[in-house]
């Protein structure tokens, strides 16, 4: 099954896997699908977990620097998950703890957004921190990122942004929707044990509005730095 | 694996600093002071990102051990470090010696820009204003190829419009275009053989005819008459409101010059460049707001009043 979903994700940028009636957690799905990213060990004190629980929050409930403050139960944008970090985690597991039909969430090939983009749009592209962190310098940041064997995208308007106008050209066609429409993905975390495996490097994703039966969804997500593909 | 922070001396960090830079150059026109200015930064960048390329510790000022701990990513061990890197002579010094196709040429061009920088942010000389374009713009673009195609990238990755810099540069190595020169002379001859009276009737008649809304108006190489220099728009419009008008400015780059006085013409970027022509200036554009905004036209305004001509006539009832 593994190996079914690695190819998945490598072909189309995410993999949507059924509800199954097993017990395991999610840490341990997690570390039978790939290399768990550990929270703790990255960012130790922190306060932020390997395995992180997500109900949806109203604006007034969550601080400023996380989405929920910003956006409470409207619709999420379009980013891709600590796209502020120098090379962001390559996989995000969003586990199904307690489903709604009622929010939906989007995933959509950042390549899509590139192809209706004037060539070299895309390797021009460079996005700023919003905000300076105190004592640690701050770079500008390519929105195409390499490393020897793979590259991926960032985006995040809430804590980038745009600092040069090919970025903006970006920004305005992610806002705007319209050119990208039909490469766009809407799953449904319904059912407990539900997970959709994405890869943080080439797809973005957003959480649609949550409705009345959405405020007590419970969604888990682990980071995976990689997936094992061999079966 | 993962990485929370971006190396400030990395290849990358430093190369998308460029991308800003190059972005500030290319809001405004090419003859613009300030494109002077910020190509002088991009540059700069650029280099340390082609020496980082090759490893960040190229970029540590050997005084302090210390230096290059920080460029390999070790934590400072020494409380108010701050991290020094090589001056930007140095940067030219060794990219020189590491990368052969950075030659001497480009050595001596970064030297003489950084010279141009230092001097407009440290004197009171205006280092970037006036200076034409064939002058620098060409070895600029040729430089930052070298240095791009050193961390195997290429003029698109850095400029929004790499076909007109790739020509600019062409244009600098076209031997051809030199011969330009010849002809020039060749005109200057026939003209000054013609009586002193004709040459005035010639000149006179170029000088009516030549007017600035047909081109750039610049003195003939061959007759010192007043010619006309066309060129072809390059790079981004900029749109300013000056006195209730909307003025759009973009940079042209000289394709052609016709003089109408001795008859010297001239095609070519690389020829116009091998005569001092090939400087790059600025097409603009005045116009309306509401021509502007497409909310009518004199010829609209016209329209309408011509449909009104035979309504009822205007009455206080």
């Amino acid at each position: 099954m593994v190996y079914q979903i690695a190819k998945q994700v490598s072909a189309s940028g995410y993999a949507f896997v059924e509800g199954r009636a097993d017990r395991q957690t999610t840490i341990e799905l997690a570390s039978k699908l790939g290399s768990v990213v550990l929270m703790e060990k990255i960012l130790p004190g922190s306060d932020i977990p390997t395995v992180q629980t997500l109900i949806p929050k109203r604006k007034s409930e969550a601080p400023k620097n996380r989405y929920s403050g910003v956006f409470g139960f409207k619709s999420f944008p379009l980013h891709s998950d600590l796209a502020h970090w120098a090379l962001p985690p390559k996989y995000i597991l969003l586990r199904c703890v307690k489903g709604s039909s009622d929010v939906e969430t989007q995933v959509v090939p950042f390549s899509a957004i590139l192809n209706c983009q004037p060539k070299g749009v895309g390797k021009r592209a460079v996005l700023r921190p919003v905000r300076n962190r105190d004592e640690r310098p701050v770079t500008a940041l390519p929105v195409i990122f390499e490393t020897e064997s793979d590259s991926g995208y960032r985006w995040d308007e809430l804590f980038l942004t745009p600092a040069n106008s090919a970025a903006r050209q970006i920004s305005d066609a992610i806002g705007f929707r319209y050119s990208f429409k039909d490469e766009i993905s809407t799953i449904v975390l319904n059912n407990t044990g539900d997970f959709l495996l994405i890869d943080n490097w080439k797809c973005l994703h957003g959480r649609g509005e949550v409705g009345e039966s959405g405020e007590n969804r419970v969604i888990e997500r682990v980071y995976l730095s990689e997936i094992y593909n061999n079966g | 694996m993962v990485e929370i922070d971006l190396h400030p001396w990395s290849e990358s960090a430093l190369f998308s600093k460029t991308l800003v830079y190059v972005d500030q150059m290319e809001s405004v026109t090419v003859d613009d002071w300030r494109y002077g200015l910020w190509s002088s930064l991009a540059i700069e960048f650029l280099g340390r990102a082609a020496l980082s390329h090759i490893s960040p510790v190229l970029l540590a000022d050997g005084d302090n051990w210390r230096n290059s701990a920080f460029a390999i990513g070790l934590a400072p061990t020494t409380k108010k470090f701050r991290p020094i890197s090589i001056p930007i002579a140095e940067v030219v010094k060794r990219l020189e010696e590491l990368i052969p196709e950075f030659g001497r040429e480009h050595a001596d061009f970064c030297a003489i820009h950084a010279n141009r920088r230092n001097e407009e942010l440290h004197t009171g000389s205006l280092s970037f204003s006036g200076l034409g374009t064939s002058l620098w713009l060409a070895d600029f673009y040729g430089t930052c190829q070298i240095l791009l195609e050193s961390m195997g990238r290429n003029i698109s990755e850095l400029f929004s419009n790499p076909s007109e810099v790739i020509e600019i540069i062409d244009s600098k190595s076209d031997e051809t275009a030199k011969a330009v020169n010849k002809d020039i002379s060749a005109y200057r001859q026939v003209w000054q053989n013609l009586e002193q009276k004709e040459r005035e009737r010639l000149k006179d008649r170029s000088s009516t005819m030549v007017s600035r809304r047909l081109g750039h108006v610049v003195d003939c190489p061959a007759c010192l008459s007043r010619a006309l220099l066309s060129g072809s728009p390059s790079g981004a419009v900029s749109t300013s409101i000056d006195d209730g008008e909307v003025v759009q400015k973009q940079t042209m780059m000289p394709t052609s010059f016709e003089c109408k006085a001795c008859g010297l013409k001239i095609d070519g970027l690389s020829k116009l460049s091998a005569c001092n022509l090939g400087d790059a200036f600025t097409g603009t554009t005045t116009i309306s707001p509401s021509e502007y905004f497409e909310l009518y036209t004199e010829e609209d305004l016209e329209e309408v009043r011509r449909e009104f001509r035979y309504a009822d006539a205007d009455f206080n009832d």
